[in-house]
């Protein structure tokens, strides 16, 4: 019998197949973290479009530099390292420009939206996540709640809570002590605890 | 006491993380049995953690790949660097009086062949291998058929399994190499034409079940893809079929194109309606699968390169 148990093609072959100038390795490359790389971006920016280009742009900086790459971290930390310092510098520009979305500050949000929140974050029994996803307001609700956060908090939750990495993958993207790193992961959370307390009440 | 307020956050957290050392996280949760207020302050913690945890993942934009191939070229034209909005507003502008220039050459090229296949002689006795009347290909490159063939249905696992099933009745296991991904399974298949038009008409029994389908043919350079848009198998079949590179990029031009003023058209109804009578090339129906069926034997060992195809089946659960 054939063993099709996935097979999980390892990063360090596309990228030694990228290295010797393979242009479907780099595509495949593309394809496999272009939806994590642009899911991160997005939760930091809060804006498809910035998303976008600033995805394009990260694989740009990848290919451009695949050929220094040593392998002494991961690809995995690597590319996002580049995707991380490529959209804080956008976001701390366009903040000092003036140029911040107006919807990101518009926290009008349905009474329905915050009362499920509310009634969420007080529940004792672990509520269906699958709820969570399906509700198009609590969603808006909370991504504009993120965005009070500034860019450091935002960025480590997002690293952690949405693509759930470890805290010593967070030390090496981000480039912290790992003391630092869980130190901030609290105060982010306790930050967004409290904006979220706002919304609520 | 209060001082030390900081440090018991950080460990609350680094326990719900299960960040911390084995001996810690047994006396964290000792301290936790005993301390009700410190559980619920977890409760709260992980609820506020899993609300980002469950958001909607969001899918980066389709053709990324053909757009850092154009960011790529941009840089290496004009020196362009960042997300500066002068200089990104200045390389679009360029960019787009190249493309201008670039769709009045094309379309330049297109008018003069389409005036040349009208009065260029026709040889009335064709010999072998083609006349010498016939139009040139715009280019005849022999190699690998390369492309991307997106599928999305409701139904992501039960394909899944179908296209593994069908991958081991065709004897095609060490030619696929496949990936699990969240929402996604990609089969990166690398054979002969052969024993993808077996595996494409297994899946044309299943193609009723896909929501979307897009199949995109490379042109051998980065990202550069042509994208058929609802792509039927026997297009997907058609196009890979074709052994002459720059034919096979033409004709997936005009497919694209087709498909596209099908998709626009009220009148798209008709035109599936008139494909429903063309055949599949080459291809018989084949029977569904079962478990108990032998495999294919015979398969050809080596193909020739120019008989190669590597393509990638993304198949995506329908967020519907």
């Amino acid at each position: 019998m054939p063993d099709l148990a996935p097979i999980n093609i390892g990063d360090e072959v596309l990228i030694e197949q990228c290295q010797s100038g393979d242009t479907s390795a780099m595509e495949r490359l593309i394809l496999k973290y272009q939806n994590r790389l642009y899911n991160v971006i997005l939760r930091i920016c809060s804006n498809p479009d910035d998303a976008a280009e600033l995805t394009q742009e990260t694989f740009v900086k990848v290919i451009e530099n695949i050929g220094r790459f040593q392998g002494k971290s991961s690809f995995y930390t690597w590319a996002f390292r580049i995707a991380v310092n490529l959209t804080i510098n956008y976001c701390k520009r366009n903040a000092r420009l003036g140029l911040k979305s107006l919807d990101s500050d518009e926290s009008e949000s349905g009474d329905q939206a915050t009362g499920v929140l509310k009634d969420y974050l007080s529940n004792d029994k672990s509520p269906d996540p699958a709820s969570i996803a399906q509700n198009r307001e609590l969603c808006d609700l909370v991504m504009q709640s993120m965005t009070r956060l500034d860019e450091d908090h935002r960025t480590i939750l997002v690293l952690r809570d949405i693509e759930g990495m470890s805290y010593s993958q967070i030390s090496q993207v981000l480039e912290l002590e790992l003391g630092t790193v869980r130190s901030r992961i609290s105060r982010a959370r306790g930050k967004f605890k409290d904006i979220l307390e706002t919304v609520i009440e | 006491m209060k001082a030390k307020q900081p440090d018991m956050n950080e460990m609350l957290n680094a326990y719900m993380d299960g960040e911390l050392e084995a001996r810690q996280t047994i006396e964290f949760k000792r301290l936790l049995e005993n301390t009700p207020e410190l559980r619920a302050q977890l409760r709260v913690l992980k609820n506020t953690r899993n609300l980002l945890h469950h958001l909607p993942r969001e899918e980066a934009p389709e053709e990324l790949a053909h757009q850092v191939r154009s960011l790529l070229e941009r840089k290496a034209l004009f020196g362009e660097g960042g997300t500066g909005q002068t200089s990104k507003r200045v390389g679009a502008l360029l960019f787009q009086k190249i493309r201008a220039v670039a769709a009045v050459l094309a379309l330049g090229a297109v008018l003069s062949l389409l005036v040349y296949s009208i009065v260029a002689p026709v040889d009335s006795d064709p010999g072998e291998g083609g006349s010498s009347g016939d139009v040139a290909p715009l280019a005849s490159i022999q190699g690998p058929v390369r492309g991307k063939l997106e599928l999305v249905c409701t139904s992501m696992p039960n394909v899944d399994s179908f296209l593994m099933r069908s991958v081991q009745f065709n004897d095609l296991s060490s030619c696929v190499q496949k990936e699990d991904l969240v929402d996604q399974r990609l089969f990166y298949v690398s054979c002969d034409r052969e024993d993808i038009k077996a595996l494409l008409s297994d899946l044309s029994s299943v193609w009723h079940q896909f929501d979307e389908t897009a199949f995109y043919v490379n042109t051998g350079e980065l990202g550069d893809m042509i994208r058929i848009d609802g792509a039927s198998v026997s297009q997907v079949a058609s196009l890979i079929n074709e052994q002459d590179a720059g034919k096979r990029i033409e004709h997936a031009r005009l497919e694209s194109v087709r498909n596209s003023m099908r998709n626009m058209t009220a009148s798209g109804s008709m035109m599936a309606a008139m494909e429903e009578k063309i055949t599949m090339p080459n291809m018989p129906p084949r029977p569904m699968l079962t478990s108990g069926e032998p495999n294919r034997t015979g398969k050809s060992e080596s193909p020739k390169a120019g008989d190669r195809v590597e393509l990638t089946i993304v198949l995506r659960q329908s967020p519907r």
